[in-house]
């Protein structure tokens, strides 16, 4: 019946050589590959939670009164879009799942987008020629950031209201477009009349077309390159040892969408997530001490509590505080996540093309330099909660500052320093096992042969 | 061998065990066990207070004069057992009282001969307060006390306490007297009535948290969900990734 209907398709429409030539294709195997899939994953069920969640969701600022079922807050005063979500969590039929779900599937999504970026760059897979892949993968963090601070805005609670404030704060700050540029994103001074269903729209249609549509460049570049693969007997720059796409490739790949999604249920089912209702409905004079943002906006939360307090007025303009750690520091980091690929080719004067990833101990001053960025960006994630660390561990609140301040400029000159010496001894403890494997290589000739397909095709080849 | 260091370890248990109550006696007066003739207040106030804030509460170089902190004041301070302390300069911590409720009472009863300002308040837990009580919570305590009611930094090394075992009495005192680096509210500041509602809030929402999501993570914010979203979420991925991409 199946086979009927697909080979009457297959007369129609064609292609079935094309499948059966792209089913065979063969992807390496090890389980480090399999991060970038949990990020794909969660990105699916965050399409799949946002789709019930905006059917359910309001984006407006106009003022109403709760009349629901959560007592505590009925009779008071709230715009319609706090008013939504909190009908949402509680009387909406598995409302408050759905939103937990797509909460925590947004945390974990950019977590693994850091994780598989981090695996990518320690290994040197972000090389010639996948240099292209690796902009867009930064895109795809960049796009995400956004995307997660303009769901996360949505919600128009005390919390959230806080962190647009402190995002408008930061916007206007930027040196003469700052003020331009704020009111025309917010319509008008803040909070602006329309910057709810702005957020509403990148957040819901704009952002993540874009993310789908990288994602699908993201991928057809990782097929059309092919995947590089770690070094070990029968793998050569020209093939790739591994599992057919089909069947057992997309075994495992739909084994990880399973699990995805049963973590992310987990989670949204037992754990609570952003609960709104204590946070109440934000008022511009109102605020929470214990207020921080997501955790992958915590750097920045970070670099604006500890950085000092530095303003600079020349020319009749003002360079205002929030510029340096808000606008500048990020800025710069993406310029140096964007040019890595450019610069380490440049300083290494290595041009060529490389489907074999490095071993992270094989290349020590790469490995340090990613391992002291990630133990910066994570001094300043821990400065994010600087006042909660205060509290429970009963020191002074300006005292951790002073800590968080030393920290960020001493943790990462430590941390590349050791990371390059632990290299080092790694690299020279296991020369002979490598070594060893070659020659057991060499000794018996292609122990797995190499598949034919896999590489045919790549652009590389025919270089 | 090993009965003889038993038996040392034993002996020695015994005596670290001994010197526990000891120890701690020096730090906090013993709780008295109120007679059955009525406890003598004065006796209590002469022995425990007068050091510091002088035999008729006209305060001293090491404690304020009492006269216009009122009987609320000297209610809350010895139920939540910020007072007595033993040095000047030892941080008002939340402790268990040192006194029994009679001597709490007959104290309060002896200061207010000489102690004029706000008296113990009477409150009454109302759960129709309870919206309005947010609404006034989250305007006038939650910058410092947090949403949650989990207490927070605040300039220097002083905190604001959690409130989570407040009581709704001590809520309305708190409010009227000021304690530590607290702003005291005055009637025309905050009424009866919304005093009232506050401490219904905190009674009723911050102590009894509606969880309606699940686990709690303790009301600190966004932060401890990221670390369960490492831990727990992306966590427990990795583990399988690493178990599937073992499987082919």
């Amino acid at each position: 019946m199946i086979e009927r209907l697909a080979r009457w398709v297959d007369r129609r429409v064609g292609g079935s050589e094309f499948a059966e030539k792209k089913l065979t294709k063969i992807f390496p195997e090890s389980w480090t590959f399999l991060f970038g899939e949990v990020a794909l994953y969660c990105f699916v069920i965050l399409v799949m939670t946002g789709t019930f969640l905006a059917v359910f969701y309001e984006s407006s600022l106009v003022d109403t009164t709760y009349e629901g079922s959560y007592a505590p807050l009925r009779g008071v005063e709230m715009t319609a879009a706090y008013h939504s979500v909190i009908q949402l969590s509680f009387d909406v039929r598995a409302g408050l799942f759905f939103r937990q779900m797509h909460h925590w599937a947004a945390l974990v999504f950019v977590a693994a987008i850091v994780v598989h970026l981090s695996r990518v760059f320690f290994t040197g897979a972000f090389r010639r020629p996948r240099e292209l892949n690796w902009a867009i993968g930064v895109t795809l963090l960049l796009i995400s950031l956004i995307e997660g601070f303009a769901g996360y805005s949505l919600l128009d609670d005390l919390l959230s209201g806080t962190g647009l404030r402190i995002a408008h704060a930061v916007m206007e700050s930027i040196p003469l477009i700052g003020t331009w540029t704020t009111s025309l994103i917010f319509g008008g001074p803040f909070p602006g009349e329309y910057i709810m269903s702005r957020l509403f729209t990148g957040h819901v249609f704009l952002l993540p077309a874009l993310l789908a549509g990288l994602i699908g460049v993201h991928l057809a570049l990782v097929f059309r390159q092919t995947h590089t693969q770690f070094p070990g007997p029968g793998r050569t720059q020209r093939n790739v040892v591994g599992a057919r796409l089909w069947p057992t490739y997309t075994a495992m790949s739909f084994g990880m969408f399973a699990l995805t999604t049963a973590v992310l249920a987990a989670l949204g089912g037992l754990v609570q997530i952003n609960p709104v209702w204590y946070y109440g409905p934000y008022e511009p004079f109102i605020v929470s001490t214990g207020a921080q943002p997501d955790w992958y906006m915590g750097w920045l939360e970070g670099a604006l509590r500890i950085f000092p307090a530095w303003e600079f007025t020349g020319w009749g303009f003002m360079l205002a505080n929030p510029f340096f750690p808000a606008v500048l520091l990020p800025t710069l980091t993406f310029v140096v996540l964007y040019f890595y690929p450019a610069l380490e080719r440049t300083l290494t004067r290595d041009w060529g093309y490389h489907h074999i990833l490095d071993r992270p101990r094989d290349r020590p001053i790469r490995t340090a330099f990613g391992a002291a960025g990630l133990s910066f960006y994570v001094v300043l994630h821990i400065a994010g909660a600087q006042d909660i660390i205060a509290t429970q561990l009963n020191v002074s609140i300006v005292s951790t500052m002073y800590t968080l301040r030393a920290a960020a400029l001493v943790v990462p000159i430590l941390v590349a320093l050791i990371t390059y010496r632990w290299c080092r001894d790694l690299a020279g403890s296991s020369q002979r096992p490598a070594r060893a494997g070659a020659e057991a290589e060499a000794a018996q000739p292609a122990p797995r042969p190499a598949p034919a397909y896999g590489h045919g095709a790549s652009p590389a080849e025919e270089e | 061998m090993a009965a003889v260091s038993a038996a040392a370890f034993a002996l020695l248990a015994v005596v670290v065990a001994g010197r526990g109550p000891d120890a701690s006696a020096q730090v906090q007066p013993q709780p008295q066990k109120p007679r059955p003739e009525a406890p003598s207040a004065e006796h209590l106030f002469q022995r425990d207070c007068a050091y510091c804030h002088g035999p008729q509460g006209e305060g001293t170089s090491r404690g304020p004069s009492l006269e216009e902190s009122g009987t609320a004041a000297v209610h809350f301070y010895l139920t939540t057992g910020y007072m007595p302390i033993s040095e000047p300069d030892e941080p008002t911590r939340r402790r268990e009282p040192a006194y029994a409720e009679e001597e709490i009472d007959a104290l309060v009863r002896y200061t207010a001969r000489f102690t004029r300002g706000p008296s113990i308040p009477r409150v009454e837990v109302d759960p129709e307060d309870v919206a309005h009580g947010g609404e006034l919570y989250r305007l006038h305590c939650a910058a410092c006390h947090q949403f949650a009611g989990t207490g927070g930094a605040l300039i220097g090394v002083e905190q604001s306490p959690p409130l989570f075992r407040a009581t709704p009495v001590e809520v309305v005192e708190a409010l009227r007297i000021g304690p530590g680096p607290m702003p005291a509210f005055s009637e025309e500041q905050i009424s009866e009535e919304d005093a009232n509602a506050i401490a219904s809030f905190v009674a009723l929402e911050l102590q009894q948290p509606t969880d309606a999501g699940g686990i709690s993570l303790g009301h600190f914010g966004p932060y401890s969900e990221g670390a369960i979203a490492w831990l727990f979420g992306l966590g427990a991925l990795l583990v399988a990734a690493a178990w599937i991409g073992r499987r082919t």
